[in-house]
């Protein structure tokens, strides 16, 4: 079933036919989640976050064919607001801080997306990942976002010489 | 640069509970969602049950005025008793019991306004102005009789709303709780001295657990009721 009578079929409370339509993303969602929280348990709490958003706020949706465009931007947004809530929990004495079994399965993943999600910020974060995963173009991103076109395309190009040098120190170093 | 990062991300690996997850958000929000759609639902069918329940006996005053004026004094009489009665209820419950007299046998019908009578003495003689009974002032033989009476005439009534019978379609218990829900909101109302169901916060605060309780048993008869 196409996309567009999925998402109408959603709107009017049909939560089998939203079911369908969220499962052609949810690896999209979880991957990108990923990148930010940077473990399996909170890009989880993510998708859940997500799927539960979108549905509630389907009705708002007024373009069916924006579907994946507001999908992305939510699960940015949840994404952001579960690392700013980490943020505001004070660790009280963080050198006794234990590494948890989640760094170790940051292990098996490659060293340069390891990189990417360790030395890129959150704002470039979002960009590469719209303009690279997901196709975007700068003007789509910047409107995803609710950011000016020229902060698009700076931050990009901040986030893409970040990566290439990162890239080079490893050949350096290699 | 563009393969290269979606290659990357591909080595994240996707845990077996994705699916599930994501299938949990939506139920939350199906619930949610759902949940609001229901409630308003319930609340309209409560009020319409209500209102079908103090239609019938307050019809029943004009019925009885009219074909038992010897028994129960004039219709002034009756508004003497329960100052809130109106001559559209008058009107309406005529209607209804012409309906009932059309949809029910003969001896149905006999035993029906013979039920319906033992309700009419008890809300002239302990009604507020809204016809409305504290049962909790209720001499305890009496509040049995009428209780019998509520038990009985019940299944009429479900008939005359075109609903089908409650005595039918719950258990011997459910009925059970369900004519002690309809005494305990009617007599939640008397105490409030209100003819339509009241807010909440309107309500004496010992008296506010009993109505939410018999709201629910209410409900859920009704959701039985449409759902048959």
């Amino acid at each position: 079933m196409n996309i567009k009578r999925l998402v109408k079929k959603a709107q009017k409370g049909n939560d089998k036919a939203y079911l369908e339509l969220f499962q052609q993303y949810e690896k999209d969602i979880y991957r990108m989640a990923y990148v930010y929280v940077k473990n399996k348990d909170d890009a989880l709490d993510i998708v859940q976050e997500v799927a539960y958003q979108s549905f509630k706020n389907i009705r708002t949706l007024s373009k069916p064919e924006y579907f994946k465009t507001w999908l992305m931007k939510i699960t940015i947004n949840c994404a952001l607001n579960l690392i700013n809530k980490n943020k505001k929990v004070i660790q009280l004495n963080p050198e006794f801080d234990i590494p948890t079994i989640e760094e170790n399965e940051d292990i098996v993943l490659s060293l340069a997306l390891h990189k990417l999600m360790d030395i890129l910020q959150e704002e470039e974060k979002s960009i590469i990942l719209l303009k690279y995963y997901d196709d975007r173009t700068l003007k789509e991103i910047s409107e995803i976002l609710e950011i000016p076109l020229g902060t698009a395309k700076s931050v990009l190009y901040r986030a893409l010489n970040k990566l290439r040098q990162n890239i080079k120190e490893v050949e350096n170093y290699g | 640069m563009d393969n290269q990062l979606k290659q990357e991300l591909t080595k994240i690996e996707i845990p077996e509970e994705l699916h599930e997850r994501g299938k949990l958000g939506i139920q939350k929000a199906k619930s949610e969602m759902g949940g609001s759609v229901k409630r308003f639902v319930k609340k309209r069918m409560a009020v319409a049950m209500i209102a079908a329940c103090l239609m019938v006996p307050t019809g029943a005053f004009a019925y009885q005025s009219l074909l038992a004026d010897d028994l129960y004094g004039s219709f002034d009489n009756v508004k003497k008793h329960i100052a809130n009665i109106t001559m559209k209820g008058y009107l309406l419950f005529d209607a209804k019991l012409t309906q009932a007299k059309g949809n029910l046998g003969k001896e149905q019908y006999e035993q029906f306004k013979e039920l319906l009578t033992v309700i009419t003495s008890a809300k002239l003689e302990l009604g507020d102005k809204n016809g409305n009974i504290d049962y909790s002032e209720v001499p305890e033989e009496q509040l049995e009789e009428i209780k019998v009476a509520l038990y009985e005439i019940q299944p009429y009534f479900d008939q005359l709303n075109n609903l089908p019978s409650s005595k039918e379609i719950l258990t011997e218990e459910e009925y059970e709780q369900y004519i002690q829900a309809l005494l305990t909101y009617e007599t939640v109302m008397a105490q409030t001295g209100v003819s339509t169901p009241p807010d909440i916060d309107r309500i004496p605060t010992d008296s506010q657990e009993d109505f939410i309780k018999a709201q629910e048993v209410l409900n859920y008869v009704n959701e039985k009721q449409i759902g048959n």
